[in-house]
């Protein structure tokens, strides 16, 4: 028996080096970022859209108790530590997206207007994941090429400038290369557009506190006249308004999968949104009212009450109701709730990813929401292009886009005619308002320098939690350094 | 016959010589009688001649004609007749009997085992080279001098010796022999004597297993020999075991090697115990070191049972027994789980009222029930001196203790062996096997709604069936249009008020088992060994072992909570088939010359495994019915279909080098080289030497009599050598390629995309992992070896074990497989046996074994850190794998006592400093291991680990006049269980009865144990879930009978036993949840109890009878 004896084909697999060659190779290529980005439980809870939640004001934790998903928990509470499954499964899979976007990048050279664009759309998706990672982290390892495994012990955390010299080139070279939304087919509005990649290039610019530069990109895309408001926020949050006039970024989910209990893979990635479930109401204790159609789910992201009550202080009636909703409302309506002991309860529900019947599919309605997760709307680039204009002086045109938001029919708020400090104070409550459970409230905080003052006696400790620590793997395997206070 | 004192004067014979020479005359008279005549040097002319004529006159008389005419003298010694030259006048003849006298003995010679008779047993008169060998009726006939002593032996058998007396009849029954028939040790590739073996070998006979109640072969190694653990994986008919030589030496996948007659072996489940002739297992690294590839967690060796020539022979056994759960583990019950639930104040409970004046269901003792086992087994076997053959069947069925033939376990074997020598020079031969079973399994193993789970977790308040009216939640559920589950009398199933989630009623559960598994399976092999010259053997041997399994399963409608439901009625199928061929050609080569004798051995060896299997799953059958159950009567939109197909081999070459020295200086020395199609070109091929030597001190000239007399064998040894292990493997785990598996993304029409991306990281690097192992043993016979003293000291190493690699996450992608750290396991084996003397009516043997081991991961690569292993509940990472622990120690918060008051919780967060930490009296004081002044996950470390620290088997024999009996008592000690069956997140599922009685009720009321709580993970996942697991179980304990063979005789039977034995029936530990083997399929989660199926304990009678 010679040596072909032992040659034995390995099944399933390509030659990298013979991918990467055609147009239909790089479609695959980039799919697959979408996919991973949108891998928000993948073989566990590990969903980066709910870390951003917990960590806000807006919301507790919730489940049956905190016994349940205790990396979650800790999350909410201020509590986590550098094994906290959740922030480690976060980074990882900003990195696994980082990955495959460095290939396509790397490999592909833009033969064609197609590849042109698919490497555009892999720079503006890298920009999404370093940007994660910059705003969570810090100083984080600045990867673009196939780590040499002889380097796992020696990259250390580049400077966030050089971090965000990435993002910036990254979007500003999509930019160039990147259709209008509208140039894209229905069935592919899900792509990153130039308006995406400018809005982005914008709240980078906003972080860094590059006003001009970010009332700039912005300014782009509102003129673009490629996006507007839609009716209401339960216009933007239900099945019509995916992908619709006010999406500039989502992650796409489907119903179609039909899952049951038997079949839904708990040990892959479901194409299902099952954080939706995960989110509902807790059905041990919910009684949904006969007439709506929030039903039942494992009660996490329990709203609180203080959000509650900043709707109240606004008076923004109609907006709250689209949501967050009261227990007292539940039992108007006719439904009940029967223990108001449960964990991290604070008498209210969360409306705006809903646990409505409508959102599923058959044959199993827990498993099967396909409710997309919105990563980035028009409401928040008006908002960022407020507080930007407000920040470079432009107090007007920051009113301007202000009341644009509240001035939507299912808003119907007044204008905010104030300036100067008022107006930055209306900028915050709007961004507060509108975008509850968005996962941007806690990084607004943190770079408003408030994160104390609303988060302080949540656990919040300044100078450690404005950012998660870094994974425990990565300071004893890799040697990185780990963030002050872990 | 008559005995007859043989004189010379008792002889009487006619014989006429005319002018013959002498020496003529004296060898007629040798002819006509039983003396021989020897001749001293003196005699100068033997020519002379003589004439005379003697009628029936005694032979004195006629030799005293002779001396007269000679003048020769004869002097008579026993059987000898001495002729000398006188020179006398008189005649000269001495009988020296010297009472002395000559007398024919006769007997039967029989096994003690099976009272059949042994033809070909050697029978000599020691200290001489008379003798005789027994007829096929195992009869002989021997003429002896009083005094004499006969020695009886037979391979397989001990040594008799008796002293011949006045006694004409002598009948024996030849003892098997345990030791003796370790004289010749099956190792790779050949056998050798025992008293040659230089490296740790442990042999089990068949004897050891015709009784045993166990489905499979592996679980009867249970407790047998030192240095080899077996843990079931659950207590369920037909499931797999775990079995363990010298400790868990890879993160992965640890099972040794199995060689079935001569062939890898797939699998174990479908030999029946009854077909094995005997078990070797290789420990070492030297012994196993001629297996190379794969030998790295040690080599099984298991020989089948053939016929033996002429001794024809009909065998049936049988066997029926009843099995049963055995200590319950008691749960709360309905009062008990109100309280608990009250005072822990879980939202959703009963209240008093509820539970009033009922103690509610005990769902142990509606799940669990006896359950019937049997076995038949028929045996043919014989053949003359040319070929031998054995064809055999058997039949097992087992039922299982929960859910009866819902967890059931069937099999058929049939076995066809046989050996023909054709030529002096050729011998050829096949092993040939097919077996048939049908397994089905109930759910277990699961903390998320196994059946077990649930007969633990379902709440007592809740009935079976409702056969009185509905209550109200149930209504609103019929109401609501939901499927709800009836039992066989009609009636639903109860459906609980407080539990639900992933719960049901483990009842009703248990009727939506469908599930089964079918396996065919063909094993054989078929060889020619050539033998040249003398000495020198050629084999070739071709098997192949081809497996067809199917596995079906389908789910009826149901409902139990909106997360236990089943809306659409589905099924499933999956036919795996697995071929595979192995090819071996070697030589051995036996030298001896003077003292020195030599075996040299080399061969190669090539091995082709191919896979494929192909699977599928539908729903929406159209009649709730097993006969729908099918893919073909469904609409297709939600057919599904998967296959794979791949195909791995092993090349090998190898060679060994025995050596002894008058059985004084022995020496052992063996290399292979494997190549494998699992790693990449350049990294294929491996080499794994050993060398041993040892030293039979007891064979040495100035080994003194005095101390020989006491301790009569005494043998050094040691050895080292090194083993390949690729298990973890499998095929292209090395090579990173672009993949489109499971990569869809919807797009915004609704409509899937597909996406391509690197499967992992690739590591070409990856390279064989290497188990290393020194053993030094000293093996010591004592009074006659009838007490033997085994000790070994081992020290096995695992090196490049091949593991999960962890690359930085911000590498990007997984590095599946990496050469990642060493995991030493190092301990102490001792084996003791006494018998006493055999030829005793009654006689009785005593065996005993102990193993200590340690286990050790020793180094792990600096990339790698540590390794998580398996969740439990929701949340906890409960195992882990770390360099300087244990492999997959338990890790969770540690806890230091129960806070008793507010003022002890103040004064333990101001010590500490410790903030956001808020606990309650009653609940545990929870260590800052890190110090970081936070209770959070970091603080999880090392509470305890599932390996024992040692383990033992104690069995005892005790015959006496057909009867015999024997225990056998196995067990660990220094392991522990996790008890991992609750669920932070569900409060309200029920606890064990511990959990209510324990508790802590305020202050000062108990440090140890926590006030009544459902959902806190400083509880659940710390230290207070871990138990020891320390057990001893009482393996069998047997009483049989063998019928006397004057009754069998008259049966026409050679032999019959009938026998009652008591499996598993005692088991002494103070876990106290249900069952302290609770195993587990995963290696990342041994000694996690998630709610295992047990281990049912059993009583069964048999009768095994030889025609």
């Amino acid at each position: 028996c010679g040596d072909s004896f032992l040659e034995q084909p390995i099944p399933g697999k390509y030659p990298e080096e013979d991918f990467y060659k055609t147009d239909e190779d790089v479609l695959l290529a980039v799919t697959n970022i979408y996919d991973l980005m949108s891998a928000q439980y993948y073989k566990d809870w590990n969903s980066m859209v709910i870390v951003k939640m917990l960590l806000s004001d807006n919301c507790n934790a919730g489940g049956s108790g905190f016994g349940d998903q205790p990396g979650y928990q800790a999350l909410d509470d201020f509590n986590t530590d550098a094994a906290n499954d959740k922030v480690r499964a976060a980074w990882k899979q900003c990195y696994e997206a980082i990955y495959d976007a460095n290939k396509v990048v790397n490999n592909v050279q833009g033969e064609t207007a197609l590849r042109k664009r698919l490497i555009a759309e892999a720079k503006v998706l890298r920009a999404f994941n370093y940007f994660d990672l910059v705003v969570f982290w810090g100083e984080v390892p600045l990867i673009t090429q196939e780590v040499d495994p002889a380097d796992y012990t020696k990259t250390t955390r580049a400077p966030k400038a050089d971090s965000y010299a990435l993002i910036e080139k990254d979007l500003q070279e999509a930019i160039s290369d990147l259709p209008l939304k509208s140039a894209y087919g229905e069935d592919e509005k899900f792509r990153v557009a130039k308006g995406t990649a400018q809005a982005l290039l914008g709240k980078v610019y906003l972080y860094q506190e590059k006003w001009a530069n970010a009332a700039e990109q912005f300014e782009e895309v509102i003129n673009s006249g490629e996006y507007s408001l839609e009716s209401s926020v339960a216009e933007v949050f239900s099945k019509a308004g995916e992908f619709g006039a006010e999406s500039l970024f989502e992650l796409s989910f489907t119903s179609a999968e039909a899952y049951d209990w038997g079949n839904f893979p708990w040990d892959t990635k479901p194409e299902s949104n099952i954080h939706i479930q995960l989110i509902g109401p807790r059905s041990d204790f919910y009684v949904k009212a006969p007439a709506d159609s929030l039903i039942g789910g494992w009660g996490f992201i329990t709203p609180k009450e203080s959000l509650y009550n900043a709707y109240v202080a606004a008076g923004d009636e109609s907006r709250r109701k689209s949501i967050v909703m009261s227990e007292t409302e539940l039992k108007d309506a006719g439904g009940n709730w029967t223990n108001t002991e449960a964990h991290d309860y604070e008498g209210f529900f969360q409306r705006k990813y809903g646990t409505f019947a409508g959102l599923s599919g058959d044959p199993v309605t827990e498993l099967n929401y396909g409710t997309n997760f919105r990563i980035l709307r028009y409401a928040d680039v008006l908002l960022m292009a407020a507080e930007a204009n407000y920040e470079a002086g432009n107090e007007g045109i920051a009113q301007g886009y202000l009341n644009q938001v509240r001035s939507r029919p299912g808003t119907g708020l007044p204008d905010v005619m104030a300036s100067g400090n008022d107006l930055f104070e209306a900028i915050v409550t709007e961004r507060q308002l509108e975008l509850a459970f968005e996962g941007v409230r806690f990084l607004d905080l943190v770079r408003w320098g408030r994160a104390v003052q609303e988060l302080g006696s949540l656990g919040f400790v300044a100078g450690k939690h404005e950012l998660l620590p870094i994974p425990a793997d990565e300071v004893n395997v890799a040697g990185l350094s780990q963030n002050a206070g872990y | 016959s008559n005995g007859q004192k043989l004189s010379i004067d008792d002889i009487y014979l006619s014989i006429d010589a005319k002018n013959e020479k002498i020496t003529q005359v004296l060898t007629k008279i040798e002819r006509k009688t039983p003396f021989e005549f020897s001749y001293f040097g003196t005699i100068t002319n033997k020519s002379q001649r003589v004439t005379f004529s003697a009628n029936n006159l005694s032979l004195r008389e006629v030799l005293e004609q002779i001396s007269l005419q000679t003048g020769f003298g004869f002097k008579r010694v026993n059987d000898n007749i001495f002729v000398d030259r006188l020179d006398q006048k008189e005649p000269s003849v001495d009988d020296e009997w010297a009472g002395q006298e000559k007398v024919t003995v006769s007997g039967i010679v029989t096994s003690a085992e099976d009272q059949v008779p042994l033809p070909g047993v050697s029978i000599i008169v020691k200290g001489t080279s008379l003798g005789t060998i027994t007829d096929v009726n195992g009869k002989y006939m021997l003429t002896v001098e009083e005094g004499d002593v006969l020695k009886f032996s037979y391979v397989g058998f001990q040594d008799q010796e008796v002293t011949v007396a006045d006694q004409t009849v002598i009948n024996i029954t030849l003892e098997t022999d345990f030791e003796q028939l370790e004289e010749i040790v099956v190792v790779g590739y050949g056998e050798q004597k025992k008293s040659l073996v230089t490296g740790a070998i442990s042999s089990i006979k068949a004897s050891e297993l015709s009784s045993v109640s166990n489905t499979r072969v592996e679980q009867a190694l249970q407790g047998r020999t030192a240095g080899v653990s077996v843990l079931p994986n659950s207590g369920s008919p037909g499931s797999g075991m775990k079995v363990r030589i010298r400790g868990t030496g890879s993160n992965q996948g640890s099972d040794p090697l199995y060689i079935i007659d001569g062939v890898r072996a797939g699998s174990m489940e479908y030999l029946s115990p009854t077909e094995i002739e005997s078990i070797e297992v290789l420990k070492d690294a030297a012994s196993a070191a001629i297996y190379g590839a794969e030998g790295a967690n040690g080599v099984v060796i298991i020989t089948t049972k053939t016929g033996k020539a002429n001794d024809p022979k009909i065998n049936y056994s049988f066997q029926y027994g009843q099995q049963s759960i055995g200590d319950n583990i008691e749960m709360m019950n309905a009062q008990q789980y109100q309280q608990y639930l009250e005072e822990a104040n879980v939202p959703i409970r009963p209240t008093i009222d509820d539970v009033q004046g009922i103690s509610g269901t005990n769902w142990f003792d509606e799940v669990f029930e006896n359950a019937p086992q049997q076995r038949h087994s028929l045996t043919f076997s014989g053949g003359n001196d040319n070929s031998t053959y054995l064809v055999s069947g058997s039949y097992f069925a087992q039922e299982g203790i929960a859910g009866g033939d819902k967890s059931k376990f069937e099999r058929f074997t049939v076995r066809v062996n046989s050996d023909h020598k054709i030529k002096p020079w050729l011998k050829i031969g096949e092993r040939f096997s097919y077996s048939h079973f049908d397994r089905s399994g109930i759910a277990e193993d699961d903390e998320f709604g196994s059946v077990i789970n649930n007969t633990l977790a379902f709440d007592p308040v809740t009935p079976v069936a409702y056969t009185d009216g509905l209550p109200a939640h149930v209504e609103a559920a019929l109401a609501a249009g939901h499927p709800l589950v009836k039992n066989s009398a009609g009636y639903y199933y109860g459906i609980s008020k407080y539990l639900t989630g992933e719960y049901g009623n483990p009842l009703a559960r248990l009727d939506l088992e469908k599930g089964n598994t079918v396996q065919n399976k063909i094993v054989g092999n078929f060889y020619a060994e050539l033998e040249p010259v003398k000495g020198l053997k050629v084999t070739s041997r071709f098997g192949i072992d081809a497996s067809f399994l199917r596995e079906h399963d389908w789910t009826p409608t149901y409902w139990f909570s909106s997360e236990r439901l089943n809306t659409v009625a589905n099924g499933s199928d999956k036919q795996e088939n697995a071929f595979s061929w192995q090819w071996e050609n070697f030589v051995t080569y036996q030298k001896s010359f003077q003292d020195h004798s030599f075996t040299f051995l080399a061969g190669m060896s090539a091995v082709k495994w191919l896979y494929n299997d192909i699977n599928g799953s539908y729903s929406g059958l159209f009649k709730e019915d097993e006969k729908f159950s099918y893919g073909n009567y469904v609409p297709d939109d939600q057919d599904r279909i998967g296959s794979y197909s791949d195909t791995k081999t092993l090349s090998s070459y190898f060679g060994r080098v025995s050596y002894d020295y008058k059985g004084k200086y022995l020496f052992n020395a063996t290399v292979r080289r494997d190549g494998s199609s699992l790693l990449s070109p350049g990294n294929q091929w491996g080499t794994f030497p050993s060398v041993s030597a040892g030293w039979v001190l007891s064979n040495e000239s100035f080994y003194p009599v005095s101390v020989s007399n006491v301790m009569s064998h005494v043998k050094l040894r040691a050895s080292w050598g090194q083993n390949g292990n690729l298990a973890n493997l499998s095929i292209g785990q090395w090579l990173a390629g672009i993949s489109t598996e499971g990569i869809r993304y919807p797009n915004s029409a609704g409509n899937y995309l597909v996406g391509a991306s690197l499967t992992s990281l690739s590591n070409p690097d990856l390279r064989w992992e290497t188990s290393e192992q020194i053993d030094v043993g000293v093996e010591l016979g004592f009074f006659n070896d009838q007490l033997n003293v085994v000790v070994d000291y081992f020290e096995k190493t695992t090196k490049d074990l091949i593991t999960t690699g962890t690359a930085p996450l911000f590498a990007g992608k997984e590095l599946p497989f990496i050469n990642g750290g060493d995991v030493q396991n190092k301990g102490w084996e001792f084996e003791v046996s006494y018998r006493n003397s055999a030829t005793k009516s009654f006689s009785y043997e005593i065996a005993a074994n102990y193993t200590a081991i340690k286990n050790e991961v020793t180094y792990l690569d600096p990339n790698v850190n540590r390794i998580t292993g398996s969740g439990v509940g929701t949340g906890w990472t409960a195992t882990m794998f770390e360099e300087g622990y244990p492999i997959w120690y338990f890790s969770g918060y540690k806890t230091d006592g129960i806070f008793q008051n507010q003022e002890e919780i103040d004064a333990y967060l101001t010590s500490t400093g410790i903030t956001g930490y808020s606990p309650s009296p009653g609940d545990p004081v929870v260590v800052d291991v890190n110090k970081d002044q936070q209770i959070s996950i970091a603080d999880q470390t090392y509470i305890g680990s599932p390996h024992p620290d040692s383990y033992y088997g104690i069995r005892a024999n005790v015959n006496f006049k057909g009867f015999d009996f024997l225990v056998f008592l196995q067990g660990q000690i220094g392991n522990d269980i996790l008890m991992g069956f609750n669920r932070t997140d569900r409060p309200t599922a029920n606890k064990p009865l511990f959990f209510y009685e324990d508790r802590w009720t305020g202050e000062g009321s108990t440090n140890s144990w926590f006030a009544p709580d459902g959902e806190n993970p400083y509880i659940y996942n710390s230290d207070l879930m871990v138990f020891k697991g320390s057990y001893a179980r009482v393996r069998q304990l047997q009483l049989g009978y063998t019928l006397p063979s004057e009754f069998t005789e008259r049966l026409k039977l050679k032999n019959a036993r009938v026998y009652v034995t008591l499996d598993n029936y005692f088991t002494f530990t103070d876990y106290p949840g249900l069952d302290p083997e609770s195993g587990s399929g995963d290696n990342n989660s041994l000694g996690i109890d998630r709610g295992v199926y047990p281990v049912p304990r059993t009583i069964l009678g048999g009768i095994s009878v030889t025609f």
